[in-house]
């Protein structure tokens, strides 16, 4: 709860600016983040601007092509909503804010070796 | 004179053709679909943002295909594609059992749009490979296709990405376009 708190307070232009519940702010910073997911374009830190696409139950956001990947596993694996065309919860925007990319991927990619890291040209 | 004989060629030799649109929730597998049907191969798809049109021709009928993004907030341009519309293909993960009552409700609503009170719907039970799929049966009961009166309705299960059940649903709608 308390954090739920901290995560408003944080959110730039404030959250309290909701729209019918929506966390609408919070849209444009998930969007600042870098790509750099496992399905990934671009590799860590690479910057992309187009990672409008929010897997919402693993609260990490990728680019259109990764969430076409992400769609081909279904929706037991992966719940892909888009940041701008679909009506997305505050529980799960506040859940992306809190997991982020970077955060996501230092448990998924643990143990990974770095060559075996799946690139955007990586077959399924 | 002249032009009854030619109709009755049309009639029997000539393809009939027939507007399809394809619509239902993001992820549902439209494009797929589509591209199943006009290919015969998976392609690797984006979330469709707009449409794509293809033709695909299947038993001497030449089906104009429509496939419209489904996306919440571009769901009400749906209504643009509506006139004309012979058939309306309605496609629903059935693995994605949390938004099958989003699903319904988009069901409901184009079912009292006047534009479609001549069309026939084939719903496509589709990604019936996943676990956990619902059932054509399930589904009748959770989309309130009973509660469909004026229009010819039939569920078909699908797996686009194996191409079963694809042929049986366009099989339908041709027999419906012939009556």
């Amino acid at each position: 709860m308390r954090r739920t708190r901290i995560a408003l307070v944080d959110c730039p232009g404030g959250l309290s600016a909701t729209d019918n519940g929506r966390a609408r702010c919070s849209v444009p910073r998930l969007r600042r983040q870098r790509h750099g997911g496992p399905s990934l374009g671009g590799g860590p830190g690479h910057p992309s601007p187009n990672t409008t696409w929010l897997c919402i139950n693993f609260g990490v956001v990728v680019c259109i092509e990764c969430s076409g990947i992400h769609r081909d596993l279904g929706v037991h694996i992966s719940r892909i909503q888009s940041l701008t065309l679909d009506n997305i919860g505050t529980s799960q925007l506040l859940l992306a804010r809190h997991m982020t990319n970077q955060g996501f991927n230092d448990v998924m990619e643990a143990t990974l070796h770095a060559e075996n890291k799946p690139n955007p040209s990586s077959t399924m | 004179m002249g032009l009854t004989i030619s109709s009755v060629l049309t009639r029997l030799f000539g393809k009939k053709q027939m507007r399809i649109l394809m619509v239902g929730l993001d992820s549902a597998g439209k494009t797929t679909i589509l591209y199943k049907l006009k290919l015969g191969e998976i392609v690797t798809t984006i979330p469709t943002i707009g449409f794509n049109v293809e033709t695909v021709e299947y038993k001497n009928i030449c089906f104009t295909v429509w496939d419209v993004g489904g996306q919440n907030k571009i769901r009400p341009l749906w209504r643009h594609y509506f006139q004309n519309t012979q058939g309306l293909i309605f496609v629903v993960d059935s693995s994605d059992r949390e938004r099958m009552d989003e699903a319904a409700k988009e069901l409901q609503y184009m079912m009292q749009e006047d534009e479609l009170r001549d069309a026939v719907v084939l719903i496509f039970a589709n990604k019936q490979d996943l676990p956990n799929a619902m059932t054509t049966s399930e589904l009748t009961d959770k989309l309130g296709l009973n509660q469909i009166r004026n229009n010819n309705w039939y569920i078909q299960a699908t797996c686009a990405t194996q191409g079963n059940g694809l042929y049986e649903g366009l099989d339908w709608l041709s027999n419906e376009l012939a009556k």
